[in-house]
């Protein structure tokens, strides 16, 4: 029984100093870490909404961003939606302004298709979306304005769908 | 302490007892992490990280552990460093701990770490647990650095994100995980040929 | 139900553990030399896996979050992960050991597998309920279980081929995981 008990003691100790260590090392690094995450997705926002300098998360939708500028008017959207892609959930960052007017779209992570379906969070397939309205929103095969990436049909689509859709239920819900 | 001594305990875990290559442990991360070389300097760095304070601690404490308990006092040890490593890096280089994701945390199952502990650090003096822990990390990285080199030069024509070649049409199976088993089964049988 | 059947195919094919994940590759190559063993060694990693997953994930949301404990995660898994194995060993010696002698060694390895802590993470990283984490992680050892018997199977036969002396054993079994995963690699495109 002895014996139990100084095992057990002798955990205790190695525990609980292993605990103190992990929670002084949190409290340290968890300002900056808070910080960092902040800043990164400020960072996105604004850069698919260049217009905006501030974000508010929206109250009346889920996963809905408001950009403010300096002047403190709204200036557009900002949207979290998810894609499904050719081999992955693809996470995309994309805003419109008032006129629902696509102004940057951004693409968070995938795991696509390493040199083909990966290109779409590529510049060169991404700028297409600015400036377009949502009908022009599909891809060219299906008559809209978007080219899709070569070889890479199903991931384009994928993207190509989930920015469209997520315009039209926001405007289906605030006309 | 004679010198020649201590450099055969730093470079065993080069060639002769290679965590990786000879003794097959900590595959999964090697694996996983070698796609491109940036990622796996992080880790390689993570890792011996948690290796070299683990075996520190572990053989500070040797004296005192009861043996029946070993194995969780091992863990804790380890899980500990490992969670300090993961709030650093996530901290001071976000970035790369974004791309080696649950590997961080993983590192606490990395096997290369526990039998270090309990094959060697539980048995000789601090000052050789850090020899054989920094040879057996630098064995690890290299190791890693050279199957993340070969990945990212043939299947992205990259090196460290750099772009190495002009028009270059990547295998990319390189990239993927097949790529992965078999530039580590062909070194192995390298490795094997090698010390012969 | 159609949510199920795509979680599962997901994880046995799509994303296989170890031929797509890496995960679960260290036991992979000791064990997978017979088939039998194979099998054993992975209902006993999907048993560990389900008791694990699930104890985790309620510890995670009932003890580390409302105490804002989460950087604990870690170091709290790998405890629950170990002391599982210890009761799974205890349990088999007293109730079947024949089954406790035929996994052998292979019990308490299971404590290092990186598979059953990165399930237990990956529920609470993707945000799983409790059913889907049930479901996700069977899927996962399902997968595993699946890897280690093909495996074997395919190691079992080259024993009696004529390999050159260095790729023998363990290289020629990641060449050999090499073409499994590119036969794996055509699964993803099932959505």
């Amino acid at each position: 029984m002895k014996d139990i008990a100084k095992l057990g003691m002798y955990l205790l100790i190695v525990c609980s100093v292993s605990g103190i260590s992990l929670a002084v090392t949190n409290h340290f690094t968890a300002p900056r870490i808070a910080s960092e995450m902040e800043r990164r997705k400020n960072e996105a926002m604004s850069d698919v909404l260049p217009a905006a300098s501030k974000f508010v998360k929206s109250k009346t939708h889920e996963k809905v961003f408001e950009g403010f500028n300096y002047a403190g008017a709204r200036v557009g959207y900002v949207f979290e939606t998810l894609a499904s892609g050719y081999s992955s959930d693809i996470e995309i960052l994309f805003a419109i302004d008032n006129e629902y007017i696509v102004t940057g779209v951004k693409v968070l992570s995938q795991s696509e298709t390493p040199g083909l379906g990966s290109k779409v969070s590529g510049d060169e397939f991404l700028k297409q979306f600015k400036g377009k309205s949502r009908e022009k929103i599909m891809l060219k095969k299906a008559g809209g304005d978007i080219d899709a990436v070569t070889s890479a049909t199903i991931s384009s689509k994928a993207v190509t769908e989930a920015v469209r859709s997520r315009i039209y239920e926001f405007q289906k819900d605030t006309k | 302490m004679n010198s020649k001594k201590i450099q055969n305990e730093f470079v065993k875990g080069l060639i002769s007892e290679n965590p990786v290559l000879g003794l097959m442990l900590g595959l999964c991360s090697v694996l996983a992490v070698s796609t491109e070389v940036k990622n796996a300097a992080g880790m390689g760095f993570a890792m011996t990280f948690v290796l070299v304070f683990s075996n520190i601690l572990v053989s500070l404490l040797r004296n005192t552990i009861p043996p029946k308990v070993r194995l969780p006092v091992f863990i804790v040890v380890i899980a500990t460093f490992t969670t300090i490593v993961d709030l650093l890096m996530n901290a001071y280089v976000p970035e790369i701990h974004k791309n080696l994701g649950i590997f961080i945390p993983l590192i606490v199952v990395n096997c290369i770490i526990i039998a270090r502990a309990e094959a060697f650090a539980v048995k000789n003096t601090v000052f050789m647990s850090v020899i054989d822990a920094l040879g057996m990390g630098l064995g690890y990285t290299i190791v890693l650095m050279i199957i993340a080199s070969l990945r990212e030069i043939t299947g992205n024509g990259t090196f460290w994100g750099i772009k190495l070649f002009g028009d270059f049409s990547p295998i990319l199976i390189m990239m993927l995980p097949p790529g992965a088993f078999i530039t580590i089964g062909l070194l192995m049988g390298i490795m094997r040929r090698v010390k012969k | 139900m159609k949510e199920i059947l795509l979680i599962l195919l997901g994880t046995i094919f799509v994303n296989n553990f170890v031929f797509a994940r890496f995960l679960g590759t260290c036991p992979y190559i000791g064990v997978s030399k017979k088939t039998s063993d194979s099998l054993s060694m992975g209902i006993a990693v999907l048993f560990v896996l389900i008791l694990a997953s699930v104890t985790s994930w309620y510890i995670h949301y009932f003890l580390l979050v409302p105490l804002k404990i989460e950087y604990l995660q870690t170091i709290v898994f790998i405890l629950v992960i170990a002391s599982l194995v210890q009761l799974v060993e205890m349990f088999l010696l007293k109730t079947s050991p024949g089954l406790y002698n035929a996994l052998g060694i292979y019990l308490p390895l299971i404590t290092t597998n990186c598979i059953i802590l990165a399930v237990a993470i990956l529920n609470i990283r993707q945000e799983h309920n409790i059913i889907i984490t049930l479901i996700f992680t069977l899927g996962a050892g399902l997968g595993f279980t699946l890897a280690l018997v093909l495996m074997s199977a395919i190691r079992e036969r080259l024993e009696l081929s004529d390999i050159p002396e260095s790729l023998k054993s363990e290289p020629i079994a990641f060449l050999t995981a090499g073409l499994i995963a590119i036969a794996f690699l055509g699964f993803s495109g099932i959505n």
